[in-house]
């Protein structure tokens, strides 16, 4: 199959073809220039534990709720728009990683809020100890 | 001087025994790990007369102090073949403490058929016959006892499973309700306890003194001081109350932990519907608890109780390890279907980690279907009947593994792994392989600041500093099993500055000693080194010490492997 398809790249008809796959590739869309689009950066959201139980009762979606936020939103803004202050949150997972509250938050992120209150060694194990200090 | 009570299971006699002086200072775990290095041949068969049964309440078990009743079971291990220390909760540690009995040694084995019941009292011991409680369940067991011999006894049982010696087999520890929901769980147990023909031991504390304290006003001080940062602090004053230990399956799932389908993924599609958060709010909506403590005087209430959409009771104690075995393992995700076989579990005497680790096994080998709650609920009572696929079931994940020619077996020194992939979560992983009780998670649980040298920011996925980790949770955990208290106060010890001081303030207050924390430290050592020499003498190697390969594979999401050496390994098993 890769053979062929090689074969025919090379073939009498990719000479045709070049012009047009050139210009296609330099091809810049031209918008009006009122156009600003307003990016949405769209995550996939969760909180875990009392939060859940917190952002239920105020009707804000938090399993497995899709979620768009401005462009350059990080964790930190996103509790904010919540209204979390930093003692509702211990540890913010992102991408099953616990991130920085200062990571920004990119298209298709999952993220997770885990509350103070994470028994066993994991707090320490998933490195959500010391990972918000100050 | 509280005194050892030794019991021969074949000429039905006991002796009250003062401890020597090196076994005077252990209690708990540090206690059955040096008696069973001592007393037992570590190339015994464990289900013969050579081994012994050794059930030892903590050191400040049966006084005042809050969360001080867990229990210590030790014994070579049927199922791995290595020393073992199995841990419960329920009413028996500080009744036994009260009546001044440091521990019940259970020995030889007797010729004929026929169980025994045990009745311990401060008038003495009573060995009666069993006869008419053979072949019960756990749950019927406890409520007969308790109509016989008074409510609120400590009883101590086995079900159709030990009663069988089948190796996935627990003894069960009655809570402060007379339900089978607190066990000895790991590593087989039951069946040591069935060898010795002991069917239940009642522990009546009736008319017992209170526990003798070298300096009561030194121990109120500190006792007060610790029920302060127990109710305190985050995980113990609010979290586990309120979600019992299941919150973990959602933080779990969320990390790529979650070990689903018999670990080929570290995130289960359905973990909200088995989720801690899920079951509070049906535990609110159907009735039941959704908070209690395995034994007077705890301040955590981590236990639960669970009804069905009828409000009838179907568990208690329904727990993040049994949620994930009988869940996310075989990828069951009716939360019903679960507490079911917890239940099932409990009354038949069978750890739940293993036998949820055994049902993804029986579903690999095309037993039953692959998340089939029903057919897992039929599979797992074939146990209590004696049909010859219950014994395979029964005897855990390693034999039914081998039954139906499976290749994908989660053990090492072969017991099941818990519900953490060792890929997501290195330093549980270096636990897994390094304990010498087989893969376990609370072998490495308790955490103590001055204790753990590491900092706090951990990379799960990598090897870096995962172990120290361990190795300094391991060493933290033993000693924490020795005092009786219950490992979750681990947690607030972590984030309290003066949390393991308050703990030895308190072992001094009571036995007039002036040990300092360094003598805890020193003590876990011990306790690892004392496991440690009686597996070397049983002829393990470090060959045991490794994950099967299959861990090699990289686990979505995160597509990491398992990639420690047997050099890497060996590091955090020398003590210098």
């Amino acid at each position: 199959m890769n053979d062929c398809h090689k074969e025919s790249c090379n073939g009498p008809h990719s000479a045709l073809l070049a012009p047009w796959l050139a210009r296609l590739a330099s091809w810049e869309p031209k918008l009006p220039s009122s156009y600003h689009p307003q990016v949405m950066t769209t995550i996939l959201f969760n909180a875990f534990s009392f939060l859940q139980k917190k952002l239920k009762a105020r009707d804000l979606p938090c399993i497995n709720a899709p979620l768009d936020v401005a462009e350059g939103t990080t964790v930190e803004d996103l509790l904010a728009q919540m209204d979390l202050s930093p003692g509702d949150v211990e540890a913010v997972f992102v991408n099953g990683r616990v991130r920085p509250v200062d990571t920004v938050l990119t298209d298709g992120d999952r993220v997770a809020l885990v509350p103070p209150g994470s028994p066993g060694p994991y707090r320490l194990l998933l490195g959500m100890v010391g990972k918000n200090k100050n | 001087m509280s005194k050892l009570l030794r019991i021969n299971t074949r000429e039905k006699t006991f002796v009250f025994e003062e401890p020597r002086e090196e076994l005077a200072g252990l209690g708990g775990r540090g206690l059955t790990s040096k008696m069973i290095l001592d007393e037992v041949p570590p190339t015994c068969h464990p289900l013969s007369k050579e081994n012994k049964l050794i059930i030892a309440s903590g050191l400040l078990s049966g006084t005042a102090t809050a969360n001080s009743g867990r229990i210590s079971v030790g014994a070579k291990s049927p199922l791995t073949g290595g020393i073992k220390e199995s841990n419960s909760g329920g009413l028996a540690s500080q009744k036994l403490a009260k009546l001044g009995i440091k521990a019940i040694i259970l020995e030889d084995k007797p010729e004929e058929a026929g169980f025994s019941l045990l009745i311990i009292s401060k008038e003495g011991v009573e060995i009666l016959p069993a006869d008419e409680y053979v072949g019960l369940g756990n749950g019927e067991t406890m409520k007969r006892l308790w109509k016989k011999y008074g409510k609120r006894q400590g009883v101590i049982s086995i079900g159709p499973a030990g009663e069988q010696r089948l190796t996935a087999a627990s003894i069960h520890f009655a809570d402060p309700n007379g339900r089978p929901g607190r066990a000895a769980g790991r590593g087989g147990l039951g069946a040591v306890m069935g060898s010795k023909r002991i069917k239940a031991i009642v522990i009546n504390d009736t008319g017992a003194g209170r526990i003798p304290l070298a300096d009561a006003d030194a121990f109120k001080k500190a006792n007060k001081r610790w029920a302060e940062i127990l109710r305190s602090h985050p995980v113990t004053g609010q979290a586990l109350p309120a979600y019992g230990t299941a919150v973990l399956v959602n933080i779990i799932n969320e990390a790529g932990a979650l070990p689903t389908k018999n670990f080929r993924s570290g995130r289960f599609e359905h973990a909200q519907a088995i989720s801690g958060e899920h079951m509070a709010e049906l535990i609110e909506a159907r009735g039941g608890k959704t908070k209690e403590g395995c034994h007077p005087g705890c301040v955590i209430q981590c236990s639960n109780v669970y009804c069905d959409s009828d409000g009838k009771v179907l568990t208690s104690g329904f727990e993040y390890e049994t949620i994930w075995a009988l869940g996310a393992n075989t990828t069951i995700k009716e939360l019903d279907d679960v507490a079911r076989l917890d239940a099932l579990c409990d009354d038949i005497g069978l750890d739940t980690i293993e036998t949820g680790c055994t049902l993804a096994v029986a579903m690999e080998g095309g037993l039953i279907p692959w998340g089939d709650g029903k057919a897992a609920i039929d599979l797992v009572g074939k146990v209590a009947t004696g049909d010859p696929v219950g014994k395979i079931i029964g005897n855990g994940a390693a034999f039914t593994g081998r039954a139906f020619g499976v290749d994908r077996i989660p053990v090492v020194k072969g017991q099941s792994l818990p519900a953490y992939d060792p890929r997501s979560v290195k330093g549980v992983g270096v636990t897994y392989c390094t304990s010498a009780m087989g893969a376990d998670h609370t072998a490495g649980y308790a955490v103590a600041p001055n204790i753990l040298k590491v900092g706090g920011d951990i990379d799960p996925l990598k090897k870096e500093g995962n172990l120290d980790v361990s190795k300094n949770l391991q060493v933290a955990t033993a000693a924490i099993d020795s005092t009786g208290l219950c490992l979750f106060v681990a947690f607030a010890v972590l984030d309290t500055e003066d949390g393991v001081q308050t703990i030895v303030d308190l072992l001094n207050a009571q036995y007039g000693l002036s040990l300092t924390p360094d003598d805890v430290v020193n003590l876990g050592i011990s306790i690892l080194k004392n496991e440690r020499e009686f597996n070397n003498r049983a002829g393990f190697t470090k060959a045991d010490d490794r994950l099967p390969d299959f861990f090699k594979e990289p686990l979505p999401p995160h597509n990491t492997t398992w990639d420690f050496t047997d050099d890497d390994l060996q590091q955090v098993v020398q003590f210098s």
